[in-house]
This record gives structure tokens, sequence and C-alpha cells, in this order.
């Protein structure tokens, strides 16, 4: 299921609830949202210790807006947004050391005993990722990774359906890009 | 993009930013998209092809799971219930005392009563407070009560 299915109408209940300190309601809204936020916040970040600061500060903002919350507003949306602003503050900083960084690529095309094993892919593409600008890695993540549409992650990001549609596609390009350069650096 | 893909430039960048699986891509754009994918030209086939390999690349990165602790943090930092004004939470407790200490309370003081009401009815007239309290209490008090509680005068 898309995380943009997530209903609003629950959120809107356990919204009321938990901001008159109702526990099970509190819980409900952490269950739902938590693991997209810190999974957004990790995959933007790539740091356990930062994706759970900035997931404890999104909920801290959040538990602060309920009791005054306008119920026309998505809270997953809200959500994000406070999570991706939270994060454009670190991961610029962190972006500078990435092109230095990234690993070599082996085609997944050779023999299984010559490839990278599964983590040294999945590390390859993280770090491929990171190399995005920043637009362009946003996009991709909350779409591509994050579970989101095209829709809800223009409403994310505050930008429209054809601006999303336009950074996923250079960001794809890049990382085809990227791969291929790497095939090539291989040998193979 | 609205919901139509009019030309192959469309598709191919359609294709370019949401990959080769329509699974993947909006609902509306994936529909227009099936007519086209049925018969792709050699041109739809090689972006096709190489959409293919970045989405294998993204599908392999794993789920990211958070680690345990952190729902029990963020529940600790939620709103707390709204507490009830001092006089209230005064007569909650009453209310909240164990069943039985309530249950015997009540029966001591219904039976006080009785025994006042019936000790004083029975009383001759001019009875002072110990015999009153003996009677109430059912049994002869050791020494005077007024001594005891130097009752005022």
């Amino acid at each position: 299921m898309p995380y943009s299915d997530v209903s609003h109408a629950d959120d809107l209940d356990d919204i009321r609830a938990a901001a008159a300190g109702n526990r099970l309601a509190q819980s409900a809204l952490v269950t739902r949202h938590m693991p997209r936020v810190y999974g957004l916040a990790y995959r933007m970040l790539r740091d356990t210790a930062l994706a759970e600061d900035i997931t404890q500060e999104a909920f801290l903002r959040a538990w602060k807006v309920l009791p005054g919350w306008e119920p026309r507003a998505k809270f997953s949306t809200w959500l994000h947004q406070v999570t991706l602003n939270l994060c454009r503050d670190h991961y610029r900083k962190k972006r500078e050391q990435i092109m230095e960084e990234l690993p070599e690529r082996v085609d997944p095309d050779l023999r299984p005993e010559d490839r990278l094993d599964q983590t040294q892919r999945t590390e390859w593409i993280m770090t491929a990722i990171d190399t995005l600008p920043d637009r362009q890695k946003e996009a991709l993540i909350l779409c591509a990774l994050e579970g989101h549409t095209n829709i809800s992650a223009a409403e994310v990001m505050g930008v429209s359906v054809e601006a999303i549609e336009s950074l996923l596609s250079r960001g794809r390009r890049k990382l085809k890009g990227l791969m291929k350069e790497q095939t090539r650096g291989t040998g193979t | 993009m609205t919901g139509d893909v009019q030309t192959e430039a469309e598709l191919l960048d359609l294709i370019e930013a949401y990959g080769a699986d329509l699974a993947a891509w909006p609902e509306d754009l994936a529909d227009a998209a099936r007519a086209w994918l049925e018969h792709p030209s050699p041109v739809v086939r090689a972006a096709l092809e190489e959409a293919v390999s970045l989405d294998a690349m993204l599908a392999e990165l794993p789920q990211v799971e958070p680690p345990a602790h952190l729902a029990r943090a963020i529940l600790d930092q939620a709103p707390q219930p709204a507490k009830a004004p001092e006089g209230a939470r005064t007569w909650l407790s009453w209310l909240q005392m164990p069943a039985r200490t309530g249950a015997a309370l009540a029966s001591l003081a219904v039976g006080l009563s009785v025994g006042f009401g019936t000790a004083a009815a029975s009383a001759p007239a001019g009875d002072d407070f110990d015999t009153v309290m003996s009677q109430a209490l059912g049994y002869e008090l050791a020494g005077e009560v007024s001594d005891l509680w130097e009752l005022p005068e």
C-alpha cells in the first residue's frame, strides 16, 4: 500500500484523542507514522543517531501542534515536511564529503563469485543517491524508496507534480550514468 | 503530467521518471501507458531495459527498521491527560480507595449512627455522654470516655 493511502480519517480521530492525552491514540499515531519518518530521515542522512534525533524532534513538534490541529491538513504530509526540513539542515553539510567516498561498483552480470555482496551493492547505491542534488535525492527517496505517490511527494516537498517528475527523471538519469561509468571502470 | 500519454516522447519521459515497473507509476499514468507498452518500439524497449537495471538496484535496498526503543522515547514526550483540580482530586482519591476500606468505614459509620440513635432514645433523661457512648458501642468502657477525650465543658 502506498504510504499516502494511510487513512486521513483514522489520523483525525487519533489526533483529537492524542491531544487530550489518550495513550492508545498516541501509540496508534506513532505505530502508523514513525517507521516512515525514521526511514526518511535515515535514508536522507544515513546516520542512525541523527535519524533517531530527527524522528523524536518531528514527533515532539507534532505533540505540540495537535491541540490546534486543522482537520483539513494531512498529518502524514505535515510530519514528512517537518522531517525533511530537519534533515536538510544536516545533509547539506554531509554531502560535501560524499563524492570522494563513492565505492567501485561491480557489474551485476558478472558471475556470482565475482560480484560484490549485497551489503556492498547496497552501500554503493545509497552512496550514489547521496551524490544527487538535494531536491533530486528527496524526490527519489520519497517516491522510489518511501512509497509516496507523485502527488504526496509534491505536497511534502512543496512543489508541483510536474516538478517531481522532472526531479525524478534527472535523478534517475544521473544514477544510470553513474552505473554505466562504474561498469566501464570495471572493464565489463 | 496528467493521466494521458499522447506521444512516445511523453512515454519516454515517464519511464525516465518512474522506471520500468508500472506498479511504481501513478495509477492514471500507468493505465494510459499500458497500451503503448503492449507493442513497444525499439526506442521504448531500450529505455525500459535501461530502467530495469536501476529499478533492480533500488529494489535491493533493504527496508529501514527503527530501533525498538524509539517508540517508547517518543511516547514519553507525548501530552499527558489533563489533571483534575485539587479539590476534585481529593474527592477522586476517596472514590479510588480500596473497596474493603470503604466498606469498613461505611459499616462503622452506619453502626455508630444506629447505636447513637438507639442509645439516645433508650437512655434515661439526663444521662451523660459516657452512658450514651457505652450503649452505642455495646460494651462498658474501662474509664470515663469524657476523661479520655477531654470533652469541652
